[in-house]
């Protein structure tokens, strides 16, 4: 019999075959991770201790300099529950866009990092699991008592109630802050300018109005070659618009305040900073520099941002910038001040195959005795317990010199007015608030407002952008 | 009988293995194309009919997206920048890449070099170019704004004034293009000398041999560049995405579109929609509003090519 050559055609025949089922195979799922629960029953509660080793995936998004930090923590968990191994998974960027994707191929991490402006919506969609009965169950342990309490209120959501801080716990803060200012030494004194006493604790808009006008500088022209601070966007002017007695949204969070004669008039306070006052640069004053540049190189004198900033400012050699934190200024009537705070939280994911571990991994991140390490992880922002919050943030060795004043401002923090609608809000605002800033439109204030109120009175009630916008 | 049946199915039976041997070969492509693009697009027309926020399943709703989409209001801005942006950059994109190909055609010293040179910028990322472009068109201390007070003129915004921006986007976009001017190239290369020769003894001058034998015989090329002109411009969305968010997500997203919406080009209010607000559903039948439109378009240039397009092998009766 002939010997039988390899044609070309049985060579694709066999590569062909040989490709499908390569590709079928790698297809195919993995095996289900087999673990037998064994209970114990100690006095008060049921733990489920697995008997095999189960893996833990928690999600995080902190700056670079904090996955270290994080990473330690997640090891000496393993370490002390050996049953459990934590695979943390670092997302640098976008993390709430990564994460539904992984929600999508259905692969949500077991306890994820959660920011409180996007966490209504998460609830709503059903990507968080419901805490309150583990808080309830471990409330002597968890030591509610020495969470801030307004940190824990971001956190709690109600699907019928819609307003954050009221309903059950889906999560719990961790670490974050409020926003206060920070100022350049070397400008206030180039303007001879005194800072207030008490870093500020007593000074009032009135007050804050003269420095601002003192630290300002312009050319011959008129050209602005220095400014009191950069006008801030987003949700940035809450602590402005606030003080002065100003609401972005109704209690009950179903309407938008800022058409209110009180919040047309706490606007225009802050428009006429630019406008009128001009104190704060124009849009394109000093573009293309960012804060930080503006700051380390003297051209604007103050700068309202959090905790996270301080990296940032100590990584700049002090003889080439010294700053220090004032509070934020009073109403010159009312007395009264409010600043954003905003802090981060982490919860388990809902489709968690071990959510008791998860639960359990939750309860380390947030024990007082870690969250030194959380909070400095997290761009050196303030811990949520009052216990931790010194150890956890002052460091004497380094600038500024009052550090306590982000610690001493708890008593004038203030929520934000998050719904489950948060991106769709800014779009509606920034339309006509960047109309109003503009100094070549400069919308008036209660035209600009009573459009905006158009707009979200409409989100708020039907859930979407109205189409005519 | 059974000689001219075995004859028929052994001849069927080898033209299927002919066949099947022929797909074996193009498979890579086949399932590259099934699963990347033709599922994908079956799936997206699917969602076009949900309201689907990615992490819950798709909730079927009709026609409610399509509906809205004729009242969006956004919309309507997002095509009138896309369509002023196109309408303006593809006749000027091919324009420049012609006269720019017409220059690297010379038999000049260091021609390969020049061609280089023209090439580099299109293989830059887009992110450092709109970054580039940034700082070049910064309002303060941009090089732009400098060459214009060489001029008399006063500094401009750029980016920042709603009426230069789009303008300041379409010159950007002119240093890309490297890839259009190489397939002009190849088609210059392609007209053959004995038609320029013809023409001489004819008594055409320069002029003339262009008009009426270089434009005719690269008129296919013209037109390739023009439909792929086309399908480009209107996807923008890189740079635009850049230049408004800085490219982060979160809280720079909300912005996306520039001052007064002058950037929201339609490519990215169709990720507003489906990554900002978690409207995928939405965003899903904007994609297939936009595949509509870029499809007409093509089939009216199919429909005018036959009146100006010269295809050598063509018969024309």
């Amino acid at each position: 019999m002939a010997e039988r050559k390899l044609t070309r055609r049985d060579f694709l025949r066999i590569s062909a075959t040989t490709a499908l089922g390569a590709a079928a195979a790698a297809c195919a799922p993995a095996a289900p991770q087999i673990v037998e629960v064994v209970k114990e029953v100690p006095v008060e509660k049921v733990v489920e201790k697995p008997k095999e080793v189960i893996e833990l995936r928690y999600s995080f998004s902190f700056a670079v300099g904090g996955k270290a930090d994080m990473d330690h923590l997640c090891e000496v968990y393993s370490e002390e529950n050996p049953y459990v191994n934590i695979k943390p998974l670092y997302i640098a960027e976008r993390y709430e866009e990564q994460l539904e994707m992984m929600a999508a191929a259905g692969d949500v991490p077991d306890v994820m990092y959660c920011a409180d402006e996007n966490f209504p919506y998460y609830v709503e969609q059903g990507l968080y699991l419901n805490l309150q009965p583990y808080v309830e169950q471990y409330e002597e342990e968890l030591q509610m008592d020495d969470f801030i309490p307004i940190t824990l209120t971001m956190f709690r959501w109600s699907p019928e109630i819609r307003i954050m801080g009221q309903g059950d716990y889906y999560g719990l803060p961790f670490s974050g802050g409020p926003i206060l200012w920070y100022y350049n030494i070397d400008v206030f004194e180039d303007a001879g300018v005194e800072p207030p006493p008490n870093s500020g604790w007593d000074w009032d808009m009135n007050d804050f109005l003269e420095v601002c006008k003192k630290v300002a500088k312009f050319d011959d022209a008129g050209n602005m070659t220095r400014g009191a601070f950069p006008l801030p966007g987003w949700i940035y002017p809450m602590p402005f618009i606030r003080t002065m007695g100003g609401r972005y949204l109704t209690e009950d969070k179903k309407k938008c305040a800022m058409n209110t004669p009180e919040s047309v008039s706490a606007i225009q306070f802050f428009m006429d900073l630019r406008h009128k006052h001009r104190v704060a640069p124009r849009a394109v004053e000093f573009a293309g520099m960012g804060s930080t540049d503006l700051f380390r190189e003297g051209k604007i004198a103050m700068n309202i941002t959090g905790p996270w900033w301080l990296p940032t400012l100590r990584a700049i050699p002090r003889d080439v910038l010294r700053f220090d934190l004032l509070h934020f200024p009073k109403n010159p009537e009312t007395g009264e001040r409010m600043v954003r705070s905003t802090y981060d939280g982490i919860t388990v994911g809902a489709g968690s195959r071990y959510p008791e571990a998860g639960w359990e991994f939750v309860m380390h991140i947030v024990d007082p005795k870690n969250q030194p390490i959380v909070a400095r992880a997290d761009e050196h922002s303030l811990s949520c317990r009052i216990s931790a919050l010194e150890s956890g943030f002052l460091s004497p060795d380094e600038p500024p010199e009052h550090q306590e004043v982000f610690i001493d401002s708890q008593p004038y923090w203030a929520l934000q007015p998050i719904t489950e609608y948060w991106p769709q809000m800014w779009t509606i605002i920034d339309k006509y608030w960047e109309q109003m800033v503009l100094e070549d439109i400069q919308m008036d204030v209660a035209e600009a407002t009573a459009k905006i109120c158009e707009g979200l009175d409409y989100l708020l009630e039907q859930g979407e952008i109205p189409a005519k916008y | 009988m059974s000689a001219i049946a075995t004859k028929l199915f052994g001849q069927r039976a080898l033209r299927w293995r002919e066949a099947l041997t022929g797909y074996v070969f193009i498979s890579p492509f086949l399932v590259g194309f099934l699963w990347f693009t033709a599922i994908p697009m079956a799936i997206a027309l699917y969602l076009s009919f949900t309201k689907y926020r990615i992490i819950k399943p798709p909730e079927w709703v009709g026609l409610r997206n399509f509906v809205r989409l004729a009242q969006d209001e956004r919309i309507r801005v997002a095509l009138f920048n896309t369509f002023f942006y196109a309408g303006i950059s593809v006749p000027l994109y091919l324009v420049t890449a012609f006269v720019a190909s017409l220059a690297m055609n010379l038999k000049i010293r260091g021609i390969r070099w020049y061609r280089t040179i023209f090439y580099l910028p299109s293989v830059t990322p887009a992110v450092a170019s709109a970054m580039l472009w940034l700082w070049i068109f910064n309002p303060q201390w941009g090089l732009a704004n400098q060459a214009v007070k060489l001029f008399g003129i006063r500094p401009q915004d750029w980016f920042m004034d709603p009426q230069l921006a789009k303008p300041c986007l379409i010159f950007m976009g002119l240093w890309g293009v490297g890839p259009t001017m190489i397939i002009f190239l190849a088609g210059l290369q392609g007209v053959p000398e004995s038609l320029y020769e013809a023409a001489m003894i004819d008594g055409a001058g320069s002029w003339g041999r262009f008009w009426n034998v270089t434009v005719p015989i690269i008129s296919p090329v013209i037109f390739f560049n023009l439909i792929m002109g086309i399908m480009g411009s209107f996807q923008v969305f890189t740079t635009a995405f850049i230049i408004t968010t800085g490219g982060g997500g979160g809280a720079r997203s909300y912005g996306a579109g520039g001052v007064l919406d002058c950037l929201l080009f339609y490519v990215l209010y169709i990720w507003q929609q489906g990554f900002s607000f978690h409207r995928m559903g939405y965003a899903c039948a904007m994609g297939w509003l936009l595949l509509t439109i870029i499809l007409v378009l093509t089939v009216i240039q199919f429909r005018l090519q036959e009146r100006w397009v010269y295809y050598e092998a063509e018969r024309r009766l």
